[in-house]
């Protein structure tokens, strides 16, 4: 869904929710943006959020047949690709990589559309294949992302429906996922008529999330981190703990980055705050203090595989 | 951050200075430099007493540690009454700070100062403001506590036990609650003289509340207690009650509830809805109070002249005695109820203050509770 207008992030999801087909319910659940609004309809102002799509995840992990015959029940349940300039199916040769991503319309409208995405199989570290999916028209790629699995711990469930990632999960994943400030070019999607780095935009995201969560729930981060680490990364728990920080502490010591993190927050779930850089500052040193260190600390103190 | 840092962030009115908190220079969980501006354009580490020239040059290389930000135009060392000759430091200076870069040597700046002397490397407004200051907080630390502080310590006390009717205090008792000597003690009940009654046994009791020294006492209060107001920088709605529990998990320096939540306790009645901010009485003994535990306590915290974003509000408490009451094992402790009218009073809260004087003179509660707790009063510093 490509929004010019704000829309009541909740509604859309019970929209979803009763637009799904019913048998898909507990086998996705929304991460991305429009969890975290969902979550957070009650701080969000100016009407909403601007929502790009819903994210959908699938699970269980990295099994094609599973995941190949839900894309096919939602296409025989007339949901319709989203087609851009360029779309092309690919084919049984095509590198998993180059296929197209799954996007849907429902068969009714075009208020939003769904993102297909999958979560990784095991915990070893990199970047992991797209899954190949065949539907009648084609071949297709499901992406998957190295901590997405973090996302599908501690779940959350809007009206006992369709279930959501925790903010708190999707700031761990974002946090792993950029150890370091990425130094290729820009994204090429703008935000709000800027240039925006992809680690700029996922890192403040991990700010926003922290400035709407109340302070004693954020509080209870370094206790749910850590249990979601040993349960998704049992053997790199430590390892990932440890570095937990560091994207984050880079996006500090950045004037640039950190402008550019502010003003996606600014463009996004902070819209209509008034949040000043330095408020956005604060909220960074915050969430280093009461949590990343915690978190750091829980990690040299853990024992290793010599000892 | 050591107490001279804090004493000199209060007092240096230069706009735009605020304290670093621990890790937001990102280096670890320590930063090298102690206080920044607003905009980060100027650092400064401060040492006291700096032992000798391994100290300085360890001083040096973390000040220019501290600034390696493009945003840091100046990084100054400020040095009170380092152990070192005039000479010998601006010669040290010089000869490790010859041996950085240019851009990195045209940011780092010194400003030692002696009772007597002073070197400025450069010698400009910002610099000379710098020295001033250190001059003036160090000056205040011992002329303060010798001249004002104890004898109004000394009149807190006499009004506690007026208010709680708790009836005649021995000299001996005052000097070692206060942390006063005896001449100081035997001068201000000869200033409270009309106030007083005498003991036989060389006891005294307010006889009458002390209106014109409380009127004194109320003026001179916030500069007495160094009373230093904390906003959060991230402008998320406070949460004060998660702030008291992070506080009782403070151990150094000791700490009490006043303010509100105190008056509360003193008097169930106390009529005030909500709670504009959280006043906390802080121990320190020896004068100078390290506001370092607030960094742990919330790294967002930073010190606010603006009533309106004061979410805290730290006073000192400068006598031996805390005279502070328990109030549960896992919570602050609260803070007497003199200190407690002096939060009032500084809220401008007066009919409230007036009122729970009233209120523990006519109550058995408060004076009944405190009997039941009172803390072992510490040894004369």
């Amino acid at each position: 869904m490509t929004l010019v207008t704000t829309v009541d992030p909740r509604a859309l999801f019970q929209r979803l929710a009763h637009e799904l087909p019913h048998e898909l319910l507990n086998r996705v659940f929304v991460v991305g943006s429009l969890a975290a609004a969902c979550h957070h309809t009650d701080r969000l102002k100016n009407g909403g959020v601007k929502t790009k799509d819903a994210d959908l995840v699938l699970h269980p992990a990295g099994d094609e047949t599973p995941a190949q015959e839900i894309a096919r029940l939602l296409r025989a349940r007339g949901w319709r690709h989203r087609r851009l300039g360029g779309f092309e199916p690919g084919t049984r040769e095509t590198p998993a990589a180059q296929l197209p991503a799954i996007r849907l319309y429902p068969p009714e409208h075009e208020d939003y559309f769904i993102e297909l995405l999958i979560l990784p199989s095991g915990e070893r570290p990199g970047t992991k294949a797209w899954l190949q999916v065949e539907l009648e028209e084609g071949y297709f790629g499901l992406p998957s992302f190295e901590f997405l699995a973090l996302t599908s711990y501690d779940r959350c469930c809007l009206d006992g429906a369709l279930e959501y990632a925790q903010p708190s999960m999707m700031a761990l994943a974002n946090l792993l996922s950029h150890p370091e400030l990425d130094d290729g070019p820009p994204m090429s999607t703008r935000v709000a008529n800027r240039d925006i780095h992809r680690s700029s935009k996922d890192l403040g995201r991990v700010l926003a999330l922290t400035w709407l969560e109340p302070r004693d729930e954020v509080d209870t981060w370094s206790d749910r981190w850590e249990r979601a680490l040993r349960v998704c990364f049992p053997t790199r728990w430590s390892e990932l703990a440890a570095r937990v920080g560091s994207g984050l502490r880079a996006l500090l010591e950045d004037i640039d980055r950190f402008d550019e993190a502010w003003h996606c927050c600014n463009d996004g779930l902070l819209s209509g705050h008034g949040v000043t850089h330095d408020q956005l500052r604060a909220t960074a040193d915050q969430l280093m203090g009461d949590v990343i260190v915690l978190v750091e600390q829980l990690a040299r103190s853990a024992p290793t595989l010599a000892s | 951050m050591d107490g001279l840092t804090s004493a000199l962030a209060t007092e240096f009115r230069l706009a735009g200075f605020r304290f670093v908190v621990q890790g937001e220079m990102g280096r670890g969980s320590r930063s090298p430099v102690d206080l920044a501006s607003d905009d980060g354009a100027i650092v400064i580490k401060v040492k006291e007493h700096l032992p000798g020239v391994r100290e300085l040059y360890a001083a040096i290389a973390q000040l220019a540690l501290g600034s390696d930000r493009p945003q840091v135009q100046r990084a100054v060392l400020a040095l009170w009454s380092p152990r070192l000759s005039d000479g010998s430091t601006r010669r040290e200076w010089e000869e490790l700070v010859g041996l950085f870069d240019r851009k990195v040597r045209a940011k780092l700046q010194i400003v030692a100062v002696w009772p007597e002397r002073q070197l400025l490397v450069p010698e400009d407004s910002f610099t000379l403001e710098l020295a001033r200051a250190l001059r003036a907080v160090t000056a205040n630390a011992a002329g303060l506590r010798r001249k004002i502080e104890k004898p109004h310590e000394i009149l807190k006390l006499l009004l506690l036990r007026w208010l709680l009717s708790e009836g005649p205090i021995a000299l001996k008792e005052l000097q070692d609650l206060a942390g006063a000597s005896y001449p100081t003690v035997s001068k201000v009940v000869g200033d409270l003289q009309r106030y007083l009654v005498r003991g036989t046994d060389r006891s005294v009791a307010l006889q009458s509340f002390p209106t014109v020294p409380w009127s004194v006492l109320t003026a001179l209060s916030p500069r007495l207690r160094r009373t230093t107001a904390w906003m959060d920088r991230s402008g998320r709605p406070p949460n004060l009650e998660r702030l008291v529990t992070r506080l009782a998990r403070v151990r150094e320096p000791a700490l009490a509830l006043g303010g509100v939540l105190a008056a509360r306790h003193w008097d169930a009645e106390f009529d005030l809805d909500g709670v504009p901010r959280l006043d906390i009485c802080a121990h320190a003994p020896r004068g100078m109070l390290d506001l370092g535990f607030l960094a742990r306590v919330d790294p967002g915290l930073s010190p606010t002249e603006d009533p309106a974003k004061t979410v805290l509000v730290v006073h000192a408490l400068t006598r031996s005695s805390t005279q502070f009451t328990p109030s549960g094992s896992k919570t602050l402790p609260w803070a007497d109820p003199v200190e407690t009218l002096l939060d009032l009073v500084e809220l401008r809260l007066t009919r409230q203050a007036d009122e729970l004087v009233r209120h523990l003179r006519r109550s058995d509660d408060a004076r009944h509770h405190r009997r039941s707790t009172r803390a072992v009063p510490a040894p004369r510093a």
